[in-house]
């Protein structure tokens, strides 16, 4: 029995960095960002107000979907659908792990770059029911990543 | 001329051209298109003007499958199931007269092209003199308004016309509507409580000699005509054609056991709840019933894209959105204060309705912009026009033909003292596939769209759950006398003759191989033109 085809090493391989200590610094970043941005997910307004401000209003311009979501699901759905997404992915329970799938590889913006990701697997149909909400799969990951994130 | 056979002198005997079996939209349609032919018609009908309990009670029926409602199914008065019928029509796909390899029994001995010229002349018969919208691109022209783009390799936009109402009933009714053509023309016999009781044929069952047809009361008669068509709809052709065989000890199509089999109804069921942070008032008026000032009535929903059926191997499928209205909503209150100045009704409580309205001004006033911006084309009426922020996705999915799913007779009989009807109807679990992809894709688009996000139902993947549960019947009866060339895989042929009978047709959606995902009357009409016109 080989490894899991799903496991998280065959889906990114991160680059060699130039530098090991460059590397180190933006993974460093990288983590506390996504975890300020998932901790944001946790009370649904402040996400709102953020996805939102980029919002134009217009269908398809500027997709803002995951902050209609947040608005629906709340602090306590979204803990519990990143709770379990982790049950059924338990190779991601790492938020190392979580950050390495979400995270940008360029250095475009956090927040586009991750809204981008969404739509993207919308286009692609890379969607799961979690919680009885169908889910896109990187809106499940950054659940998970903010119920890792979450204070006790 | 209409006539009563309680009225006729006893054992009379009548003679016609054809003899058709049952007054419901196939059966009038039929008698509609020879009306000025030279042929002598016979139109005999089981039940009478109007609703009567006795007659009805003929229709009851056993269950040995997924319940099926006999009695709440089918009408048997003169229009037949149009009587209660609710006006929607669309043509069958192209794809859904194809043999689908990964649909066992799939294909049409016809295409759509053969029935292309007959649905432009089912239209008219179905009372439509409104511009006919073929797609989203002539709906937007003429309501003036533009669909979401979804992904056309996944979903398309479908239309579902309403047929208009006739000024006696509440939709279009063929019994209402054509009874002046039945009362006035010269070849056309019209007999109710005329029920069938039994053919009578020539030694080697090939040729129909006579029907004998009986009144509850006891009166019967005979008709002797050159064809017959049976036109009693899905469960009763087959039903009809059970108990000539038995009686005849054979014949009938039943020479390869095919009758009464391939049993279909569109399963019909919530499949999720499209949920939205915001009213969805901009969606409300592109994915719903729309009434446009020259008197066109649509509904616009989805369908499966046909790639995708072919490529995921699913059956065709359709959806719309039921709204839930939003009681709390300022639009609601504003509505039924327009509704209070416009009847003048000014009910209690009217006052706290204005504050509510101004509770919620925003979301009164987009509403009121939106109205304002399609122009006054558009008459939301009902539950659909209350403000929603969810919805419920309804499907029609198409069923797959299974020769276990069948209609048979019963060991019980009604009071002419024929076997009654059993159905053992079977829903698949493709159907719960279909569902559960469809629903998937659906979702993916409302999101991506920013629509709403999508709630799928428990009982699309988890196969524990009974569809039975979860879906329910739609009353459209199909498939039981299936075209086939093959008669070793069909009752009737492509010109809807039954196999091994000169002169016995059969019409109606019984002859359906497959049912498609759109309501079947706009296809039952087609047909029955095109099998008028081979009567003729």
């Amino acid at each position: 029995m080989g490894t899991k085809p799903n496991h998280p090493r065959f889906l990114f391989r991160p680059r060699p960095p130039s530098c090991a200590g460059c590397g180190a610094r933006r993974r460093a970043w990288l983590h506390g960002a996504l975890y300020l941005f998932c901790y944001a997910a946790f009370p649904a307004a402040p996400l709102c107000v953020a996805v939102h401000s980029g919002r134009a209003g217009a269908q398809g311009a500027g997709w803002s979907g995951f902050g209609d979501f947040a608005a629906l699901g709340g602090r306590a759905a979204l803990a519990r659908q990143g709770a379990l997404y982790l049950d059924a992915h338990p190779l991601e329970r790492d938020p190392a792990v979580l950050t390495r799938l979400l995270a940008p590889e360029s250095g475009a913006p956090l927040r586009e770059s991750l809204l981008a990701a969404i739509a993207r697997d919308w286009r692609r149909h890379d969607v799961l029911a979690v919680d009885g909400w169908l889910l896109s799969r990187s809106e499940a990951r950054i659940c998970a990543l903010a119920f890792l994130s979450a204070p006790a | 001329m209409i006539d009563d056979l309680r009225r006729l002198p006893g054992a009379s005997t009548l003679h016609a051209d054809v003899c058709l079996i049952g007054a419901g939209a196939a059966g009038i349609t039929i008698a509609r298109e020879l009306a000025a032919s030279p042929l002598q018609i016979c139109l005999v009908e089981g039940g009478g003007l109007d609703y009567e309990e006795a007659s009805q009670a003929l229709y009851a029926g056993e269950n040995a499958g997924s319940p099926v409602d006999f009695e709440a199914g089918r009408l048997r008065f003169l229009g037949g199931s149009t009587n209660h019928w609710g006006g929607r029509c669309a043509p069958l796909d192209e794809i859904d007269f194809r043999r689908r390899e990964w649909i066992p029994h799939s294909g049409w001995p016809i295409g759509r092209d053969e029935l292309d010229p007959y649905y432009v002349r089912a239209r008219e018969v179905a009372g439509f003199t409104a511009p006919w919208l073929a797609d989203a691109r002539t709906l937007g022209e003429s309501l003036k308004i533009s669909l979401p783009a979804v992904n056309s390799e996944w979903l398309r936009p479908f239309l579902w016309h309403y047929a208009p109402a006739t000024q006696d009933a509440g939709v279009w009714n063929w019994g209402v509507a054509y009874r002046k053509v039945l009362r006035d023309a010269r070849n056309i016999r019209t007999l109710l409580h005329a029920n069938f009781a039994g053919f009578a044929s020539n030694d080697d069952r090939s040729h129909v000699r006579g029907l004998t047809v009986k009144a509850l009361g006891g009166a019967s008669a005979t008709v002797v005509a050159r064809n017959y068509v049976l036109c009693c709809g899905g469960i009763e052709n087959a039903r009809l054609l059970l108990l000539a065989a038995e009686q005849g000890g054979g014949g009938f199509g039943s020479r390869h056991d095919r009758v009464g089999r391939y049993f279909m109804q569109h399963s019909r069921g919530s499949s999720g709840l499209i949920q939205s942070a915001e009213l969805m008032t901009r969606t409300q008026e592109q994915f719903n019933i729309l009434r446009g000032a020259d008197g066109i009535s649509v509904e616009v929903g989805l369908t499966l894209a046909p790639e995708q059926q072919e490529r995921q191997r699913l059956l065709n499928c359709g959806a719309v959105l039921q709204y839930l209205g939003d009681p709390d909503s300022g639009v609601t209150a504003a509505q039924d204060i327009w509704r209070a100045l416009k009847t003048g009704h000014w009910a209690p409580g009217m006052g706290e309705k204005l504050a509510q309205i101004g509770a919620d001004l925003g979301a009164v006033t987009q509403s009121l912009a939106h109205r304002l911006s399609a122009g006054r084309s558009l008459a939301l009426e009902g539950a659909a026009g209350v403000p929603s922020r969810s919805a419920s996705i309804v499907l029609d999915i198409e069923q797959a033909p299974d020769p276990d799913s069948r209609i048979l007779l019963g060991g019980q009989r009604d009071a002419l003292g024929l076997r009654r009807v059993k159905a053992d109807w079977r829903i698949g679990q493709l159907e719960r596939r279909t569902a559960a992809v469809f629903t998937r894709l659906i979702g993916a688009e409302f999101s991506r769209l920013e629509i709403g996000r999508c709630r799928p139902e428990p009982w699309l993947e988890d196969d524990r759950l009974p569809l039975a549960d979860a879906l329910k019947e739609t009353y459209h009866y199909i498939g039981t006398t299936r075209m086939a060339d093959d008669p070793t895989q069909g009752v009737t042929d492509r010109d809807c003759a039954v196999h091994g009978m000169r002169n016995l047709f059969v019409a109606g959606s019984s002859v359906f191989p497959t049912a498609g995902q759109a309501n079947p009357t706009l296809t039952i009409v087609a047909l029955a033109l095109r099998l008028a016109d081979h009567l003729r």
